[in-house]
């Protein structure tokens, strides 16, 4: 364990030295992430100078979701984002290669060997929205709130990872499957806003079929005393767990359907 | 200009959809739930507001809007600027400016490809819907010919600016970032997620100065029944002059750009 | 070292079609195409040999060497190397081999090449007073620090081989897998690489398998070759054996008269008539006869020639390997 850390900030380190030497590159990410979150923001804010409450949440209770749910989705754009490159291209031009020819566990290796200073844009909107609305809804109610929040950001972030991993170990099979990502990443923007704004159908997909309910509405109804934490919470954690394990799964049979490219 | 030499990017530029079908549909995919995130998302705002009317809008005009308007983005959508900032990138853009093609028509053309499969798989089932769920507004066939003719100018703006978006690849290497920031900033600007209307006055006279809601917006409007007689000649007029402008901007653009890309590429 | 029994792999792909209308066809239709790549292989590698592994584009080499690396499982069949099932104990293997992929570079594109290597020092787990001693000697060899604080992406082609070659042997593999390693490079990098490799087989004994298009470096580094065509293996022996066998090939380049009118296919037959397995082409602007020496003398050929061309110059060579591993192409095609 202690061997693994050391050597995720060696390759941490050396992921910072690349990027000094495309410094205007990593601005622009940081800005588009940030300019993302900030027109979000505004979105909500433009629609809120017209009604005083959407089905039931004030404008306050919206954006403290909407912060919410970039908290775990910016630690896994930074930790997880060769992922995409994996779906993208690294599978197609057989680029995984080298990483099977190191004695390292192969994800360790895909994971470490790319650190998304893009992530930061969304992590930082995401703490600014939420301290920004926090205080206005009482929140924290009490000392145990802080700790839950971070359960429901790790959560979070597991299960945002989790569909990540499976959904881009596909390209194992089918080579390229970035547009699944994509997809699956749009299904994601459904549970930035109040689920109860949604048909039926789509909260039960939303909860149990691609659950990114659990990524942000329902811990963050939790934490304002809307839903139960064992149910926003608790939950959130167990089926961030149960995601991870089944996406690694998916992952080892990827492994060993992998055809490399080629003669 | 022999048409027929362009016309085999046209033909190229399809066909790779078409090959690359799975990803294209999940694509799609993806762009149908963003709408119907935003359509559940006005539901529920037009039925907090009590009274039928929201800055305007009734809810059969929003609904007509929000589809006019993610028809107009995927028919004007194009590949201009993914096909430039690769070339770029790979540096095969040096062999494509040494053909006796001219570039930036070239690249028109393979766009144009783009742009009628999105048209046809996204932008006509969309309009389709939205005229189903704006028939109480009745003057279907006026609405559509006003989009019509607000859409083509759209299209040909739109398609100087995606040409210049691609040329940022000669100046950095993180196109990807600074097409995710465009994405949104223009989706915001052009009135792509919320009509202009909602804006504040400050910020309405920005997007006035801005060529983003002649993409979007003014054929979007068009469609929703917001725009006629002397402000629909209005907007056309505008978005004409956008046309003329971007056109020029970007020649200038490649030219002042050109000379460095063959120093990369080469 | 290294023990391969009947390995076999099938690739299955989905039709394509050609053309625009193809492509609207593969809209509808799902048809599966099964390719053998490589087709019941079996063979041994002793340590410290340095075997040359050859064919043709698409003959399955990268298929085998990858499947001996552990990046492919196959579809049947059993490698071990040194013991250990590559692609069932990927880590425990890793650690035994060392790879190099001639047209694709392992190392961080971004980075210096010393930065690169101590990354993998650390990967590997080399100990810091090793590693010294280990870069001092790879230095010596392959001439490192002329380059070693460029980032990758700033390097040729050569140097850039070089750099992975480093790469690959900081950790001192048992065996070490060159995937075409002088691909691309101008003579003097090839001759500087294929010492280098030859250097470090001397000194440390390690097993080397070699695949590549450039038959120099198989006649300067192997004493042994395996021919693979189709998937199949067509000749496992060395390189004398090899030359005995079909070495009593020559080969005739007449330098014809211009304008004299050539019909290839009558004397092409004459000249079969003495030995079957000869090959009268043109070649470069020149009539190229090779044939076997036992079964057709110099002088009979020449003859034949000069009954039928006017020609002003000819001259006699010994077969190159290139064109004994040609033969042996042939052979196996006709086998088939």
């Amino acid at each position: 364990m202690a061997r693994y850390l050391r050597l995720y900030l060696r390759y941490f380190g050396q992921n910072i030295k690349s990027l000094m030497s495309y410094r205007l590159s990593f601005l622009v990410g940081l800005a588009a992430f940030m300019a993302r979150q900030f027109l979000g923001v505004a979105f909500v804010g433009l629609v809120f100078a017209a009604i005083p409450d959407l089905a039931g949440w004030s404008r306050d209770e919206v954006l403290f979701v909407y912060g919410f749910a970039q908290l775990g989705r910016g630690f896994d754009h930074m930790f997880t984002d060769n992922l995409w490159i994996l779906a993208w291209r690294m599978v197609a031009r057989g680029e995984f290669d080298r990483i099977l020819v190191r004695p390292l566990p192969p994800l360790f290796q895909l994971l470490a060997e790319r650190f998304q200073t893009d992530g930061i844009g969304e992590l930082v909107a995401g703490i600014a929205v939420t301290a920004w609305t926090a205080p206005r809804l009482d929140f924290p109610a009490g000392p145990w709130s802080w700790a839950l929040g971070a359960i429901a950001v790790v959560a979070s972030f597991l299960i945002y990872t989790a569909v990540k991993l499976a959904l881009a170990s596909l390209a194992f099979w089918i080579k390229f499957s970035q547009a699944y990502l994509f997809a699956a990443y749009k299904m994601a923007d459904f549970a930035m806003y109040p689920m109860n704004i949604y048909p039926k159908a789509l909260r039960f997909v939303l909860s149990w079929a691609l659950p990114f309910a659990f990524t942000a509405y329902y811990p963050a109804a939790a934490l304002l005393g809307r839903e139960s934490v064992a149910f926003g919470i608790g939950l959130a954690l167990a089926v961030g767990l149960v995601a991870t394990a089944l996406s690694l799964a998916v992952w080892r049979a990827g492994l060993r359907a992998y055809e490399s490219a080629g003669s | 200009m022999k048409a027929a030499r362009y016309l085999r990017f046209t033909r190229n530029s399809v066909q790779t959809m078409l090959a690359y079908r799975a990803n294209v549909l999940f694509y799609i995919f993806g762009n149908i739930v963003q709408t119907l995130v935003l359509w559940y998302l006005w539901r529920a705002i037009f039925a907090g507001a009590g009274s039928g009317r929201v800055n305007g809008f009734t809810l059969g005009e929003m609904a007509a809007y929000l589809l006019a308007a993610v028809a107009a983005q995927s028919a004007i959508g194009g590949n201009a600027e993914d096909v430039i900032s690769e070339e770029i990138m790979e540096g095969s853009i040096a062999v494509n400016l040494a053909r006796p093609l001219d570039y930036r028509t070239r690249i028109f053309f393979g766009h144009l490809g783009a742009s009628l499969y999105n048209c046809v798989v996204v932008s006509l089932p969309a309009l389709a819907i939205g005229l189903v769920a704006s028939a109480e507004l009745g003057g279907a066939g006026v609405r559509l010919a006003a989009f019509a003719a607000s859409l083509i100018l759209g299209f040909a703006l739109h398609f100087f600016y995606k040409f210049m978006l691609g040329l940022t690849a000669i100046l950095t290497t993180n196109v990807w970032g600074v097409f995710n920031v465009e994405a949104v900033v223009s989706g915001f600007l052009s009135g792509a997620l919320v009509p202009l209307a909602f804006f504040p006055d400050w910020a309405r006279t920005v997007t006035g100065l801005l060529p983003f809601a002649s993409m979007v917006s003014a054929p979007a409007l068009a469609f929703a029944g917001k725009l006629t007689g002397a402000d629909l000649v209005r907007t056309l007029t505008v978005q004409g002059f956008w046309v003329v402008a971007l056109a020029l901007l970007s020649s200038w653009a490649w030219n002042s750009l050109v000379s460095r890309v063959s120093v990369n590429g080469g | 070292m290294i023990r391969v029994r009947n390995l076999s792999k099938t690739f299955v792909t989905q039709k394509r079609y050609p053309g625009f209308l193809g492509s609207l066809k593969g809209l509808v239709t799902r048809e599966k195409v099964r390719t053998v790549a490589v087709d019941d292989v079996s063979f041994d590698i002793d340590a410290g040999e340095i075997v040359g592994y050859i064919g043709a584009n698409g003959a399955g080499k990268s298929t085998t060497i990858k499947m001996m690396t552990g990046i492919l499982t196959p579809s049947s069949g059993r490698v071990t190397v040194d013991g250990v099932v590559p692609w069932e104990r990927r880590m425990a293997n890793a650690a035994n081999i060392g790879v190099v992929f001639g047209q694709r570079t392992q190392l961080w594109w971004d980075l210096p090449v010393t930065e690169s290597l101590t990354l993998l020092r650390d990967v590997y787990g080399v100990p810091k007073g090793e590693y010294e001693k280990r870069i001092a000697f790879l230095d010596e060899v392959l001439g490192l620090s002329e380059f070693s604080g460029s980032p990758v992406r700033t390097l040729s082609l050569g140097q850039r081989m070089r750099a992975d070659l480093a790469a690959s042997l900081l950790h001192r593999p048992k065996v070490l897998y060159l995937d075409e390693p002088t691909i691309g490079l101008d003579l003097i990098v090839k001759e500087k690489v294929r010492k280098a490799i030859k250097e470090l087989n001397r000194e440390f004994g390690t097993t080397i398998i070699l695949t590549t298009h450039d038959l120099a470096d198989i006649e300067e580094l192997c004493r042994r070759i395996i021919v693979i065509d189709s998937g199949r293996l067509v000749y496992d022996g060395s390189l004398d054996e090899l030359r005995a066998k079909y070495g009593r090939a020559r080969t005739v380049r007449f330098h014809l008269a211009p304008g004299a009118e050539l019909d290839l296919a009558p004397l092409s037959a004459e000249i079969a008539a003495l030995d079957p397995s000869s090959r009268t082409v043109m070649e470069d602007g020149e009539l190229a006869v090779t044939f076997d020496r036992a079964k057709a003398g110099v002088g009979a050929v020449v003859q034949k020639v000069l009954a039928r061309h006017e020609v002003l110059d000819y001259a006699i060579s010994e077969t190159k390997i290139e064109e004994i591993v040609k033969r042996i192409y042939l052979e196996a095609e006709a086998g088939r």
